[in-house]
This record gives structure tokens, C-alpha cells and sequence, in this order.
């Protein structure tokens, strides 16, 4: 029987002898941030904390807090990393359906704990012992449905729902003094200063549909799998992975049937006294050769006439401020920055308090954004000094805005704060944001564009060129700004040309483009799939699941596995349509929570998605059998394309195979007839990096298969055989230690 | 059930051929209309065949490639069974 838990807090326990707020922020960081910016003279709290179970005690790791006073206010900050709690399966038994849940704390997760779940464990005891003592809770998190979700749950289980109602929201979007200082002064003023429910239940019902789809319809494709063939592999699905993955499946399907279609091009260079010019066919391609080869004749040995010049100036508009998509957008495009990396390098710069909140739809700035104060700190930062002092010398600071909004948090922008030690991918997100600001309140770029038309045997052609007037706002763009001009001579109206070259030439249309992070991002985007915040994390969580790989992204055999035996057997699974529906359901939510007469409540939105999620999993159990059989046989396909390095040396009736982990991706040796009848289970590790080659010859010692490896400084001979007698001498000279025999699972 | 005939596919069909790869044949024999537009009546079927799987054409999908060369695979044993 297992004992009760207790635990023991030791701290300074005199700072909770008057009345304080408790404040809970989303990480470290950010609790350490907001304390120093509300009180320079803030301190920090050691919290040691011990477990006791019976007679047995553990130490758990410290945990800080802050400590400060603001306006006659004591205040203790605590910090969250970011989520504490997590959603379970309410009840026991891995099947399906499952529709019960609740929260635990992370730090119960699991029979082995990491030292992160026991700094879990310590936080929310100290949170425990000292928010119950408190006289006013503030959630500190970040200003947006994870942060409400983060603040509200945590609050809410450790003092119970009421706290919901009276709990206090400082909300910022910058961790600059002036902002944070007037957030948290806010909170004493009239109004309503509480938590946003509709956000915080909006965010609920996304965790608890992502929960419900993740978890039921994993089980379903792994159960299909384990009942009809006793074998276990790892699949998953979720509610805007299925469709995200079915962008790059529909993608393939395209590629791979792709048929390119031929048409031609006539090729004219011209010879003219200011130089060689290839001229343009006015009506473009041309679908016939003999049409072409018609064409070619008809000018053959003409003069080309101009028969008008054309000159026409155009404007560019600067760039509106930056959003989480155009951010992501640029990043990738003009730095080969993924969007995760992007989003994660944002939040690192917004922690360092350099730029406002990054998750973020808007393309407005604060209305009380003092722009000349942030040029003039930017000024300083280097790099930026040269465009700053131009900026400097406006009359008006005034820079262009868009039309997008966020009724959380303004655009992203630099706060003018200098974050240290920038570095690589960091660094030039960093410049790209302030440059993109900068240029924001640049003029119009001009443009004069050139079109000189001419005309061989009545058949008209042009040639275009461009050039820059004035750089307006790309001068202060950096990389955003850079400009290719094209120039051309003045041509006169009736001058006369020779044509020096004369040829067709064959060309074929092109497949559409294999998708890349950003394309695929930008397909979400369209199809109003998961939300800014959550977009380019989904596309790193189905790499992460090897369902994708390379750049540009190409569907894996398993995530094809997956997306077919959905497509197939529970289409809705992939369905754009569906989970547009649910995401629409979130904004029902959301007004229903803060009352803007909708009538719409997180427990309809939860009947109404297990209508739709029990329909698809009762179409996967009905045909359970056939969805087994699928993925048995494609996976048993992917096992049989793998090389086989000679016989096995154990059962002598299998073959031993070079075989890679479809989970891990780790490679090993195994035996083909553990994946027939599990009747041998040998194995033999490999090295995990270097190419390899089978060799023909055996191991002179004991006759088993020999691999040659090819990395490191030179090339080596590997004998499969652990314990063979020439590899422990290779290995003691070279100080290797002994390999396990049965080092790698299958 | 049975295999689908392009030997390179490991999928079950009730048809000759998998959903993926008939999709391809449609595609080739559908796209053979354009081809014949483009260099003429005379054109042949053949000749399309080999010309699409050349390299420097590229961009040609890969379950279509598999039909070609299923289909030339065809071809030649054909050739070789007449002239017997």
C-alpha cells in the first residue's frame, strides 16, 4: 500500500507575514523579468522543499521566487514552465473510444521521473503553500489562450475554480518597465481586471479536442495493428496533423502523376548599335512545333522595327509591420529560417524584452508606441545606427500600418531594448524585425520599367527592363531591400534592328513545387487550419514523428502508411472541412465566455466534436481488420526493401538484414524471421554514423558476416559478431570498449 | 484481392492495378493528346513512351515512369514474341 505523500517547506517565511499577491508567471525568465522591471530592488526566494513518504525523504530541487514590493504592495512571483498540468485518460485501459479526461500534474506522469518533473513537483508545491496564504492572485503568463490555459488551470487546481473569478490578469504585450509597470498599476483601478474566459475556454477546448483526437485515434491505427497481426509500432494522428500531412500526401499524388506537357519558344536576339538584346514573343508559348517552325520562317531575315516605347513608373508601398505569419514567411524565405525556429528565436527575443509578443495576427502598432524613443534606442545597438540617424531626421514619425488585428496584442516590433550576446539564426531574425520596422516608415520605392515593342514581318515581340528612381523605403530595409534593376538603352520609335539569332525551342511545363515549411505553413493559413500560435509547432511534431522528412518535404513511407489507411478507411480524419468547423467552434466560444450574444458553451462544443470523432472511430473499428491488414503489409513491405548483410549465425534459417528503426531511426542488424513468427530475436548493433558496405568475405575468426565502415578518419572492417575474437583486438588498440550483443530493440 | 502488376508497388487491388498508379496511366494516356497537338499527327505512342522517361525532360512523376516501364517492358516482349 503506498503511503501518504507529505511535504516539508523550509523558507523565509517572514516575508508571508503581512498581506501579499501572488503571482504566477508562464517561465523563469519571464517571473524574473517582470520582478526586476516592478521593483529594481526585488530578491529571490529559495524555496527548499522535501517529499515525505513514510520514512523515506527526498530532496526535491529548489525552487526561486520573487520577492518585491510595489506601491506599498508585497508581491511573491512564481514561475511555471510553461504547462504543469496535463490531460489523462480519466479511468484505466488502453483502448478506444475515450471520451473521460482530466488534468493532472505533470510531475505524476510516468513510473520513472526526470529531474524536469521533479522541479515540477517542487514549483507547484511551493506555489501551493504560498498561493493559499495570499491575498490577491495575478496571472502573469504570456497574454494569449496558452497563457490563460497555463494561469487559469494551475490556479484553478491548486486553490480550486472560485479563484477564476476573482484571480487578477496583467496583461502586456512587451516586457518593456513602462508596459509591465502600467499592466500590473492597472489591476487596482476599476474595471474588469479578471481572467479572459472566453480565451481560457476557448483555449480548454482546443487542448481537450487535441487531446481526444491524439489519443483515440493513435489507439485506433495501433490497435488495428496489434489485434490483427500481434504486432506493435507506433502510429499517430491528430486533429490538424491529419490534414497537414494529407497537404503533402495530395502534393506527392500530383507530383507523381505528373505528365509534363511540351510547347515552344522562339528565340530572337537582336543586334542593335547599344548591343545584343533577346526580345519576347508577345503571344508567349506556343502549343504547336509546326506553328513555331511557321513563325521562325515568316521572320527569318526580317528587320525588327520598334513600333513603340513604353515608359511607366511604379510605386512601392513599405512593408506593413510584421505578424507571426509574415514574420515566419520572411525568415524562411529570405533566410532559410524554419517556422518553429523562427517562432522559438521570437520568443527568446521577447523574453530578452527586444521585441513585443511574437504570437501575434496584428499588423497595428500601439497607439502609444513613443516610435522616436525606440529609434533612438535602436540607434545605439549596432548595425543600426546608419538608417536610425536617417530615420532621426523625420518630422513626423508616423510608419505604415496594416489591416490585420489581434484583440490580444499589437504587431511585432523591436522595444528598442539591446539583447545580448546575439548570435547566427538569432541575430538575423533580430535584424530582420528591426529593419522591417525601420523601412516601415520609409516613402514609396520607384521604379521606372522600360517596354520597347517591336514588330518582325507583323508579328509583334517586347523587350522590358527596369531601374530604381528612388530606393524610398529599401534603403532601409537591409536585406528586405535588396532590388535587381534591369537596364535597357532608349530605343527610338521606327529605328531598325537586325535579328542575329533565330531558333525554337522545346520546352515542357513543370510540376507543381514539392511544398517547403513555408509553403506548407502558408497552405494552413489558407485552408484556416490550427491557428497562428500553433501552426509551424504541428509541422514540427509530424518531422518529429518521421512522417516527414527533407526540404523540399517529402511524405515518409510511414506517414504515407498513415494518411492511406485514413484517407481509406476515416477520411473525415483529413478532413479540411472538419476542422475548420472545429476551429470556428473555438470563436462560438469565445464570445459566448465574454458575452457577445452567442449562446455557445465548451460543454456543446465538447458533445458536438465526440459526435464527429466517434463516427470516425467506428468506422475504423468496423473495419479494423482491413486496417490492420494495411499497415501490416505496408510495413512488412518497408522490411523486405532493407539489405540483407548474409545468413543468421543463430537460427540459421533467417536472414540477417540492415534494418532501421521506423520509430527511432537508429539502424541495426536484426533477423528477417523475427518480423515472419518471431522465432529468433538476434541482433547485433551498428555504428550510427559512416556509410556502410556489405563485404563479401566472412570474418576469418568465426566466420560471421563482416560490414566495412566508412567514416571517421579511414575506413574500418566491423565483424557482427560481438564477442569475435579479431574485433576485441581492434578494439582494445583502438581503446573502444566492448559492444553489447543485444544492444538495439527492434 | 491481388497485387497491383507494377512490380516496384507492394499494394492490394482489386483492379489491375493500384489507385495510385492507374491514376499515373490515365494521366500518361491523357497527356499523349497534348504531345500529339504539339509535334504532330504523326506522332506515335511508342516514341512518346521513350521520350518521356528521358532525363533531361524531368519532372516526369515516378508512378508514372513505373508504367512506362511497365508498358515498355510490354512492348519489347511483344516485339520479341512476333518476330518468333
Amino acid at each position: 500500500m503506498s503511503q501518504k505523500i507529505r511535504y516539508k517547506i523550509k523558507m523565509d517565511k517572514s516575508i508571508l507575514s503581512k498581506p501579499f499577491i501572488f503571482g504566477l508567471a508562464e517561465k523563469p525568465t519571464a517571473a524574473k523579468r517582470i520582478a526586476k522591471v516592478l521593483d529594481s530592488k526585488s530578491k529571490q526566494i529559495s524555496i527548499e522543499i522535501t517529499r515525505i513518504e513514510g520514512k523515506e525523504k527526498f530532496e526535491l530541487p529548489k525552487t526561486i521566487a520573487h520577492y518585491l514590493e510595489f506601491k506599498g504592495k508585497s508581491v511573491i512571483i512564481l514561475s511555471a514552465f510553461g504547462h504543469l498540468y496535463t490531460l489523462v485518460q480519466d479511468g484505466i485501459g488502453w483502448q478506444y473510444p475515450v471520451y473521460d479526461f482530466k488534468w493532472v500534474p505533470l510531475h505524476q506522469i510516468g513510473r520513472e521521473k526526470s529531474t524536469f518533473q521533479f522541479r515540477i513537483e517542487s514549483a507547484l508545491e511551493s506555489m501551493k503553500f504560498i498561493a493559499k496564504k495570499a491575498e490577491d492572485h495575478v496571472i502573469m503568463t504570456d497574454y494569449d489562450e496558452e497563457g490563460e490555459v497555463i494561469g487559469g488551470v494551475t490556479l484553478s487546481k491548486l486553490l480550486g475554480e472560485k479563484v477564476l473569478g476573482s484571480a487578477k490578469r496583467m496583461k502586456f504585450s512587451t516586457f518593456a518597465k513602462k508596459e509591465v509597470t502600467k499592466s500590473f498599476a492597472d489591476l487596482f483601478k476599476k474595471g474588469d481586471r479578471g481572467i479572459n474566459l472566453g480565451m481560457y475556454n476557448k483555449g480548454l477546448m482546443r487542448h481537450y479536442l487535441d487531446w481526444l483526437w491524439g489519443i483515440n485515434l493513435s489507439r485506433a491505427l495501433m490497435l488495428s495493428l496489434k489485434n490483427t497481426s500481434g504486432r506493435y509500432h507506433t502510429l499517430s494522428t491528430g486533429r490538424v496533423q491529419g490534414p497537414t500531412l494529407s497537404f503533402v500526401a495530395d502534393r506527392e499524388f500530383e507530383r507523381n502523376t505528373f505528365v509534363p506537357i511540351p510547347f515552344f519558344q522562339l528565340n530572337v536576339r537582336l543586334s542593335t548599335s547599344k548591343g545584343k538584346f533577346d526580345i519576347i514573343y508577345n503571344k508567349g508559348n506556343i502549343i504547336k512545333k509546326s506553328d513555331a517552325n511557321s513563325l521562325r520562317n515568316k521572320i527569318k531575315d526580317k528587320d525588327a522595327i520598334v513600333s513603340d516605347v513604353v515608359k511607366k513608373k511604379s510605386k512601392s508601398k513599405p512593408p506593413v509591420p510584421y505578424n507571426l505569419s509574415s514574420l515566419q514567411r520572411d525568415a524562411y524565405n529570405y533566410l532559410k529560417i524554419t517556422p518553429s525556429r523562427t517562432l522559438q528565436i521570437a520568443e527568446k527575443l521577447y523574453l530578452a524584452a527586444s521585441i513585443s509578443y511574437p504570437r501575434t495576427g496584428s499588423e497595428i502598432y500601439p497607439s502609444d508606441l513613443k516610435h522616436q524613443e525606440v529609434i533612438k534606442k535602436l540607434n545605439r545597438q549596432s548595425g543600426f545606427k546608419e538608417v536610425g540617424m536617417q530615420i532621426l531626421q523625420l518630422t513626423k514619425f508616423s510608419p505604415i500600418q496594416g489591416s490585420k488585428t489581434d484583440p490580444a496584442h499589437p504587431c511585432i516590433y523591436p522595444t528598442g531594448i539591446r539583447p545580448n550576446n546575439l548570435r547566427g539564426s538569432d541575430k538575423r531574425v533580430y535584424e530582420l524585425i528591426v529593419f522591417r520596422y525601420f523601412a516601415g516608415f520609409g516613402k514609396n520605392a520607384i521604379k521606372e520599367s522600360n517596354r520597347v515593342e517591336f514588330d518582325i514581318a507583323g508579328h509583334a515581340f517586347h523587350l522590358t527592363g527596369s531601374r530604381t528612381i528612388d530606393l524610398g523605403w529599401k534603403a532601409w530595409a537591409g536585406v528586405l531591400g535588396k532590388t535587381k534593376d534591369i537596364e535597357i538603352p532608349n530605343f527610338r520609335k521606327g529605328s531598325k534592328s537586325n535579328v542575329l539569332k533565330l531558333s525554337v525551342s522545346n520546352k515542357f511545363s513543370k510540376a507543381t513545387p514539392a511544398f517547403n515549411q513555408a509553403s506548407l505553413l502558408r497552405m494552413m493559413e489558407s485552408q484556416e487550419i490550427g491557428t497562428k500560435a500553433t501552426r509551424s509547432e504541428i509541422i514540427n511534431s509530424i518531422f518529429e514523428r518521421k512522417y516527414l522528412d527533407g526540404d523540399p518535404i517529402k511524405i515518409t513511407p510511414v506517414g504515407e502508411i498513415v494518411n492511406e489507411v485514413l484517407h481509406k478507411y476515416s477520411p473525415q480524419v483529413n478532413s479540411v472541412e472538419l476542422s475548420r468547423q472545429l476551429e470556428k467552434m473555438g470563436t462560438l466560444i469565445e464570445n459566448t465566455y465574454n458575452k457577445n450574444g452567442s449562446e455557445f458553451d465548451l460543454q456543446d462544443a465538447l458533445t458536438q466534436a465526440i459526435l464527429h470523432l466517434h463516427e470516425m472511430l467506428q468506422a475504423l473499428k468496423f473495419n479494423e481488420s482491413k486496417v490492420g491488414a494495411l499497415i501490416t503489409r505496408q510495413l512488412s513491405h518497408l522490411r523486405r526493401e532493407e539489405i540483407v548483410v548474409g545468413e543468421c549465425m543463430e537460427c540459421k534459417t533467417g536472414k540477417l538484414k540492415i534494418i532501421k528503426s521506423l520509430s527511432s531511426g537508429k539502424r541495426f542488424v536484426g533477423c528477417s524471421n523475427y518480423f515472419e513468427d518471431k522465432s529468433c530475436d538476434a541482433t547485433y548493433p551498428l555504428p550510427q554514423k559512416g556509410k556502410l558496405s556489405i563485404m563479401d568475405n566472412k570474418c576469418k575468426a568465426d566466420n560471421y558476416p563482416q560490414i566495412r565502415v566508412f567514416g571517421g578518419k579511414k575506413p574500418w572492417t566491423l565483424c557482427l559478431n560481438p564477442t569475435c575474437v579479431i574485433r576485441e583486438e581492434f578494439n582494445k588498440k583502438n581503446g573502444k570498449q566492448k559492444t553489447k550483443i543485444k544492444g538495439a530493440k527492434k | 484481392m491481388a497485387d497491383c502488376i507494377i512490380h516496384s508497388c507492394n499494394r492490394e487491388t482489386d483492379q489491375e492495378m493500384c489507385s495510385k498508379h492507374r491514376a499515373a496511366k490515365i494521366s500518361l494516356e491523357d497527356t499523349f493528346e497534348s504531345w500529339v497537338v504539339a509535334y504532330g499527327n504523326k506522332y506515335t505512342w511508342d516514341r512518346y513512351l521513350k521520350e518521356i522517361t528521358k532525363d533531361d525532360l524531368g519532372g516526369v512523376g515516378n508512378w508514372v515512369i513505373d508504367i512506362v516501364n511497365h508498358l515498355t517492358g510490354v512492348i519489347t516482349n511483344n516485339s520479341e514474341e512476333d518476330k518468333n
